[in-house]
């Protein structure tokens, strides 16, 4: 670049919004970018799960029970083929272990087609399609092997990660709304109803969190529907993070309360409610959207731990919780390891915010230096 | 500094007061009662039939007829005034007894857990900080983030599996056989500790990741600070620089979260104990509430909780004493 | 309770049963064994009125209470007021134990002790009966809590069993060898020749597990899954344990839909024979056979008699619409007039609303994986269910109070011991208050002459009544073969059960230093799971 390129970027930098500046710090921090793609890449999968694998989610395959990763392959002993392809598997019952066994036949080729047709489904209400990104010309393809009852576990763990993280960002939302308006009466009023509320977040903070949530699921009418028991969840996981949230809200709003600004809007016959949403808050939006993301790993656990325990979603729901809830025995650690996938989409997904979160929170504070 | 001990344990009352209140209403939530269980578990199995009424006599009996606040004002009133927390419905016995060695089992794991968090997470964060964006800094980042990120259930059974096949350890529980009703001793300590070392690890991973990062943040600010070059200038020699000023404070924060690290720890617990088969309070709390035996369920609950205000206490009091910064009047 | 009798003798209509004991025969405190502790446990606690405001249903007939008489110290006669043919198979099988130490219980007992209030309140209690039930726990049962458990017992009661109970608490139990168990080996050296044994509490399966294949387990069959089986197989040698596969009866899953549920819009549908048959054919059994159970068993449909035990349930019956039909299923909805007007894959009732069927299930009623097949198959012809896992505790409470939809189980009680004795699997409800089957206000409509309850159809009033037949003749009889073929005929053309499979197998694991150890031959609930059961006779390889 050329010498006056300097003030050009200076120009630019100082004419540009707090939301601009951000961004470009984000741009580089290179942690946060990828925890970034990754999240977006997961929540692409998972919204197009039914596009995106071969199977529904109950799909069972008799001939391929708890089977290992089938991987496609290019090449085998008869020679090399441009189409990938796996091979015919026969299914025999061992006599010794009953387990049953699926004995991979080298002479047989199935080959990986695209844009398949299958099960049908219906994308998110909106059209029906039985069109699928890929499949096998014979029999069944499971990338990530098959779980006790022959179900694809590809096929699962991209259902669970849009129930997952659906869960995640409503619940996130919840509590985000619910801090906003806890945290903004106690920070904006003061006083006893700051006090009462301070008292209000200091009890629910320190009761356990999982009894909390026992006592609160425990509670939903047994005859929910599974829809309704996800709704609830959600609502459920969305206490878990307002005490924090407001908290912080709070101790914004009571320093930000006294500067001249706010003073000014008052007297120019402001409402509380305008003051609060159109003066107080956007001017610690950034940090609150930092919060918001490091509490999605929480509600993303919180629901892989309720559902664990039975107190969550249940079957034929299909979660991470749930997923790994069938993979936690002995049986698969020792002969169906791969039953354990979809818990690194759990670590990977966990992974993913916090780095986010911790990018966000460097490029939205405006004291770090610009390197 | 007496007055300032005096308004925390004031507020402490008062916070366990209100915890008490909610504690109660949470064992309310669950539909039905014990006298309803316990009709068609006992009274059905003898072969008779329950009648609405039979129910009614045992809702007297437990002393479930009464409405809910009569039914506090006697549960906490018992609990306060001869630290008598009621009956078990479903183990018949006092819930005093119930509980018993399960608290100091339970404290112990607590205990066991905070030390290795601190042990691993305040010198490795110090570490992480002084070595900042190196190799070691990122992988430990990395490996303290897995921590958090793997379910602690799942954690767990692996763990447990794993101890089994590599150290032929005995499995579950908090004590082998041969020590479970021995005197206390020196071997039979050793036998505790070694079974409370995957539950320990298990809760201690994810909250060292937090601890980490908050000490290795605090441990950066610090380090930027003038008096460190300062000090640095006089030609202190680097690690007792670090240990004199930047390391004292970034303790500090780790201190004021006592309380809070304990609640990680209480709400991990339960789940974990269920897990490894652990003989402490959580696993009764998950087992009992499901069975509607609410007085033990909600003595569990209010004692637990009642650990955590406590922490909390004593990190104020930890705080006030370590930094004296912190205004003592304050709130 | 085996062996305690020396002989017994049935007077011609099976109204009067003399036992003769053994001389000699002790309590494991030293005390004598005499009929005086079986009439005492019947006369004195059975039916005393304060222990049992109303007396337990399974000891009387037709409400009416036996006589129990000790004609000498040796000798006890029970006198009956109906025949009852089956009483011995019940005394017999049974976990109920008909004798109690009369010389332990007397101290507290008010009818032999009168200061026995006095001593209760001494221990904080407000009755004798509080002190009595201490020790007995209340019923017959042996699996209440035990008064170790309960605390403040300072005594042991006294046993005819091979060990003796002696310490307690919710993480196991231990028992010592009982030096005056009755029986010895050829040699004339006492029995058992195990010192003491502990029964450890794991109460997380993957733990069990665990210390299984790590060989840390001397003896384990109940609460083992089928499913487990390769694991335990290949860790065999590993573990130091065999893994058998025990047959067992009465383990067949079963569905019954609550044709007297409060509902009406449920209730008249599962009243239409044609929704049982439908939901019963809609089932594919061979892959849950293949899936679930290892491919160990066979397709059966729920009979009121385990078809190996007794001659008059034919194949005609255990094959009665068990066929997977899910197109014949449809049709025979469409024919009710459950049609899917929406589109939306679930049929309506008749005023609109779809019908989704709420389905509890407790782990302990049988693999819950075929509950989510079943799930899975019923969907399939429109029919929907919302599961849910509940505590078996909490089942039992809704099943009582007939609260659920769709009740599911393991059809026990039906071998032929069992059902020589006792009436209620073969009609409303099906079953008792531990596996609740169907038509509770059908049965509560009998029990109070019409009183109250919902009347059933004629099929169930001539299903009682055959009941009641078939518990007054010898079992085995021709006349018994016939009234119970009847039974099996009314009930494969109802369905008021859904069997889905039979005669499956358990696993059984067993340290392999455990000597004159010999595989269990049956596991069923009817004979408490462990047949034959002789830990008397174990002994470990290599000296304890």
């Amino acid at each position: 670049m050329s010498d006056n390129t300097p003030t050009e970027r200076d120009n630019k930098y100082y004419t540009a919004s707090q939301w601009q500046l951000i961004w470009w710090r984000f741009l580089r921090h290179r942690p946060a970018m990828t925890g970034g793609i990754v999240l977006l890449m997961m929540a692409f999968w998972g919204l197009f799960a039914d596009f995106m694998t071969p199977y529904s989610g109950t799909n069972r395959d008799r001939d391929y029970v708890l089977g290992p990763p089938q991987i496609p392959q290019f090449w085998d002993h008869n020679g090399f083929s441009v189409r990938p392809f796996l091979h015919g598997v026969k299914t025999e019952r061992d006599p010794e272990t009953l387990r049953k066994i699926a004995v991979p036949d080298p002479e047989t080729r199935r080959y990986v087609e695209f844009f398949v047709r299958g099960e049908s489904y219906s994308f998110l209400g909106l059209f029906e399609s039985d069109r699928h990104l890929f499949g096998v010309s014979e029999g069944k393809i499971h990338l990530f092997g098959t779980d006790d009852l022959g179900r694809d576990l590809y096929s699962r763990t991209a259902f669970a990660t849009a129930t997952s993280m659906s869960i995640g960002v409503i619940g996130v939302v919840l509590s985000f709304v619910l801090a906003l308006i806890i945290g903004g009466i106690a920070g904006y009023w003061g006083g006893y109803i700051d006090y009462g509320i301070q008292r209000l977040t200091e009890i629910v903070r320190v009761i356990p969190v999982i009894p909390l949530f026992m006592g609160l699921t425990a509670a939903f009418p047994q005859n929910w529907t599974n829809i309704q028991v996800y709704l609830a969840m959600t609502l459920v996981l969305g206490l878990i993070g307002w005490p924090t949230l407001a908290r912080r809200v709070r101790s914004h709003l009571l320093t930000q309360r006294n500067e001249d600004y706010v003073l000014a809007a008052e007297l120019s016959g402001a409402s509380p409610r305008r003051v609060i949403g159109r003066h107080l808050l956007p001017s610690f939006t950034s940090y609150i959207i930092v919060d918001l993301v490091i509490t999605f790993p929480y509600v993303i656990l919180s629901e892989t731990a309720l559902s664990f325990i039975g107190l969550g979603l249940r079957p034929p729901s299909i979660s991470w919780g749930l997923l790994l809830q069938g993979a936690q025995n002995v049986r698969s650690i020792e002969q169906a390891p791969w039953m354990f996938i979809p818990a690194i989409f759990v670590v990977i997904a966990v992974l993913a915010f916090t780095v986010l979160g911790d990018g966000l929170r460097d490029a939205a504070d405006p004291y770090q230096v610009s390197n | 500094m007496i007055s300032f001990v005096l308004q925390r344990l004031a507020g402490l009352i008062v916070t366990m007061f209100f915890v008490s209140v909610m504690v109660f209403v949470i064992m309310e939530l669950p539909p039905g009662d014990y006298a309803e269980r316990y009709a068609f578990r006992k009274l059905a199995a003898t072969g008779t039939q329950v009648t609405e009424a039979d129910i009614d006599t045992l809702r007297v009996r437990f002393g479930l007829d009464e409405p809910a606040p009569v039914r506090y004002v006697n549960w906490i009133s018992g609990i306060v005034l001869r630290g008598d927390f009621g009956q078990s419905f479903a183990f018949e016995t006092s819930v005093n007894k119930l509980i018993g060695d399960r608290i100091w089992l339970t404290l112990a794991l607590l205990f066991a857990t905070l030390f290795l968090t601190y042990l691993i997470s305040i010198p490795i964060g110090i570490y992480a900080a002084v070595r900042r964006q190196s190799v070691a800094d990122y992988s430990l980042t990395i490996f303290s983030y897995l921590g958090l990120a793997l379910p602690n259930f799942l954690l767990a059974l692996v763990l447990l599996y794993l101890s089994v096949k590599i150290f032929d350890s005995s499995i579950g529980g908090l004590f082998s056989p041969a020590y479970i009703d021995a005197p206390w001793c020196l071997a039979k300590l050793g036998d505790l500790l070694q079974h409370l070392f995957v539950p320990a690890i298990v809760l201690a991973w994810s909250a060292t990741a937090f601890q980490l990062q908050t000490v290795r943040a605090t441990m950066l600010d610090e380090l930027n600070k003038l008096s460190v070059t300062a000090a640095r200038a006089r030609g202190l020699p680097e690690w007792k620089l670090i240990l004199k000023y930047p390391a004292r404070l970034a303790i500090n924060p780790v201190v004021s979260s006592i309380g809070f690290d304990g609640n990680r720890v209480f709400s991990e617990l339960p789940i974990v104990a269920v897990v490894l088969a652990l003989p402490e309070m959580g696993e009764l709390l998950l087992k009992s509430f499901i069975d509607l035996d609410t007085n033990v369920a909600g003595a569990l609950l209010l004692l637990l909780t009642l650990f955590i205000v406590v922490m909390n206490f004593v990190s104020d009091i930890l705080l006030a004493l370590l930094d004296p910064r912190i205004k003592l009047e304050g709130g | 309770m085996p062996n305690i009798a020396k002989s017994w003798e049935w007077n011609d209509d099976f109204t009067e049963l003399t036992f003769h004991l053994r001389e000699g025969h002790k309590w494991s405190d030293g005390a004598p064994f005499t009929a005086a502790d079986v009439a005492f446990w019947y006369n004195d606690i059975i039916l005393n009125e304060e222990m049992f405001p109303n007396t337990p249903g399974l000891w009387t007939w037709d409400g009416e209470p036996a006589t129990v008489e000790a004609l000498d110290d040796l000798t006890v006669k029970f006198t009956l007021p109906k025949p009852a043919p089956g009483l011995l198979n019940r005394f017999a099988v049974g976990f109920t134990q008909p004798f109690q130490p009369k010389h332990f219980y007397e101290q507290f007992h008010i009818g032999y002790n009168p200061d026995a209030n006095a001593l209760a309140q001494e221990r904080g209690m407000e009755s004798w009966v509080d002190l009595i039930n201490l020790y007995h726990g209340g019923s017959d049962w042996k699996d209440t809590p035990s008064p170790l458990l309960k605390g403040g017992a300072d005594n042991v009661v006294p046993t005819l069993e091979a060990f003796i109970l002696v310490a307690e608490s919710d993480k196991g139990r231990t028992f010592v060898a009982n030096p005056y168990f009755h029986m010895v080996d050829t040699a004339g050296n006492q029995l058992p020749y195990i010192n003491e044994l502990e029964e450890k509490y794991v109460p997380e399966q993957e733990v069990r597990n665990l210390k299984i294949v790590n060989g840390e387990v001397d003896l384990k069959a109940q609460n083992l899954f089928l499913s487990d089986f390769p694991l335990y197989k290949d860790n065999e040698s590993n573990g130091g344990f065999n893994v058998h596969l025990t047959p067992t009866l009465g383990n067949t899953l079963y569905y019954s839909f609550n044709t007297t549920h409060p509902d009406p819009k449920f209730a008249d549908v599962f009243n239409d024979v044609r929704f049982r048959q439908a939901m019963s054919m809609a089932i594919n059994r061979d892959e849950i056979l293949d899936l679930v159970y290892l491919g160990q068993g066979r397709p059966v449909q729920a009979t009121p008699a385990e078809p190996r035990t007794v001659a008059f349930v034919t194949d005609e019956h255990t094959n009665a619409y068990i066929q997977y039909d899910p197109e014949a299923a449809a049709a025979l909805l469409d024919e009710m007039g459950l049609k899917d007007s929406d589109g939306d894959g679930v049929r309506e009732f008749a005023d609109g609303s779809p019908i989704n069927i709420q389905h509890f299930y407790s782990n302990q009623g049988g693999p819950v994986q075929i509950h989510e097949l079943v799930r899975g198959y019923w969907e399939d012809v429109g029919i929907q269910l919302s599961q849910r896992e509940i505590s078996t505790d909490e089942y039992r409470t809704k099943a009582g109070a007939n609260d659920l939809l769709v009740t599911s189980w393991l059809d026990r009680n039906r071998s032929a011991p069992a059902i020589s004795q006792e009436n209620f699997m073969f009609k409303p409800p099906f079953g008792d208050r531990w596996q609740p089957g169907t038509g509770f206000e059908w049965a509560v409509w009998s029990d109070t002459d019409g009183a109250q309850g919902v009347e059933p159809p004629d099929s169930i009033k001539t299903l009682g009544d055959l009941a009641d037949q078939f518990l007054l003749v010898p079992l085995g009889s021709e006349e018994s073969n016939r009234i119970g073929g009847e039974i099996a005929d009314i009930h494969a053309e109802n369905l008021w059960k859904i069997g889905v499979v039979g005669d499956t197998v358990a696993p059984l694991v067993v340290n392999q230093d455990i000597g004159n150890f010999k595989p269990y031959t049956v596991s069923t609930f009817d004979y408490y799971f462990a047949y034959p059961f002789r830990p008397q006779q174990w002994y470990f390889k290599g000296g304890n």
